[in-house]
């Protein structure tokens, strides 16, 4: 449980990051879809 | 286009100098391994031992009677050859998923922002690049068919129908899972673009990281639930392996899967120009 919520944080960080680090909504969303990969391993 | 995609190869090629040289030795380790499997791999044999003839062919049927191996059911009868041949083709698969990554440095020597400023797009920069590494996956994985099919069928210890079976295997999974990852490869890379131009900062890098390794299994997880479902839309091809004493396995070739994988590469592909397109204009 501890692990699944730390690998979360990161991944809204990361997402944070992702959102503001670039100006194309197209690579924003590849980056968002590529984090999901992790947020589904995660949960499942 | 005919010229952009030799622009690109030529480009791709010397920009990948090592990682193809690493492939090139790949192939040659392979095959010496295979050589020096001894005897039994050897196709050519004397006569007798006074004989100063030259070697003498022998057919792969007469060793298959020899060394009794039964040809009623599809065999892989040869640890050996499977064995380097799934190693060989499992590192050059990872060898080849690093090859459409390209660093800080390699985009902003601009190569291919050159080439889009001419009467090029992305779409087509992007397909060229992907044509380019697919050319270099199907070269490598036709020797290393090339070379492990020759040995096994001159040394008689697998069965025709179990080379067959091989070949079929492989390039199963060479169309299944290859172009998938290189459009993913290609991908990531446009991501990473994207990222070197307005910064990104260390959590992202790793969780990207991260991800790229969790997407793999998720398509591994994909892969089991397609195969492992009751109801199929497409036939499905079973294949026997069987290596003597040591292995034995029914594949079901699923072609649900091989549609849904280059239907997720052609999306890829198009969402890497389309990523490109935007960080570039």
């Amino acid at each position: 449980m501890i692990v699944k919520s730390v690998v979360l944080a990161l991944c809204a960080g990361a997402v944070y990051q992702a959102l503001k680090g670039t100006g194309s909504p197209s690579a924003k969303l590849g980056m968002c879809c590529l984090i999901s990969c992790t947020v589904i391993l995660a949960l499942i | 286009m005919k010229q952009l995609i030799f622009t690109v190869g030529w480009l791709e090629f010397t920009r990948t100098k090592t990682r193809n040289w690493l492939l090139l030795l790949l192939i040659l380790g392979s095959a010496f391994l295979l050589l020096s499997y001894g005897d039994s791999v050897a196709g050519f044999q004397k006569h007798h031992q006074d004989d100063r003839s030259d070697f003498e062919l022998i057919s792969p049927e007469r060793l298959a009677d020899k060394r009794g191996i039964s040809n009623e059911f599809v065999n892989l009868a040869s640890i050996p050859t499977a064995a380097v041949t799934a190693a060989v083709g499992f590192f050059g698969f990872i060898v080849l998923l690093t090859i459409p990554f390209r660093s800080r440095q390699e985009w902003e020597d601009g190569q291919f922002q050159m080439i889009s400023m001419g009467r090029f797009n992305f779409y087509q920069v992007e397909s060229a690049r992907f044509l380019s590494y697919l050319s270099l996956a199907v070269l490598y994985y036709f020797a290393l068919l090339g070379t492990s099919s020759l040995y096994a069928w001159l040394s008689g210890v697998s069965s025709m129908q179990g080379i067959k079976t091989m070949n079929l295997l492989i390039s199963y999974f060479f169309l299944a899972l290859v172009p998938l990852m290189l459009s993913f490869g290609i991908f990531v890379s446009a991501i990473n673009t994207a990222y070197y131009r307005d910064g990104g900062g260390k959590l992202l890098t790793l969780v990207k990281y991260v991800s790229c390794f969790c997407f793999f299994v998720l398509v591994l997880k994909v892969f089991r639930g397609v195969v492992d479902r009751e109801t199929i839309l497409f036939p499905t091809l079973d294949l026997h392996i069987e290596i003597e004493n040591f292995f034995e396995h029914t594949a079901r070739l699923n072609f649900e899967f091989l549609l849904i994988s280059l239907s997720s590469a052609a999306a890829l592909l198009f969402w890497s120009a389309r990523i490109m397109e935007e960080v570039e204009d």
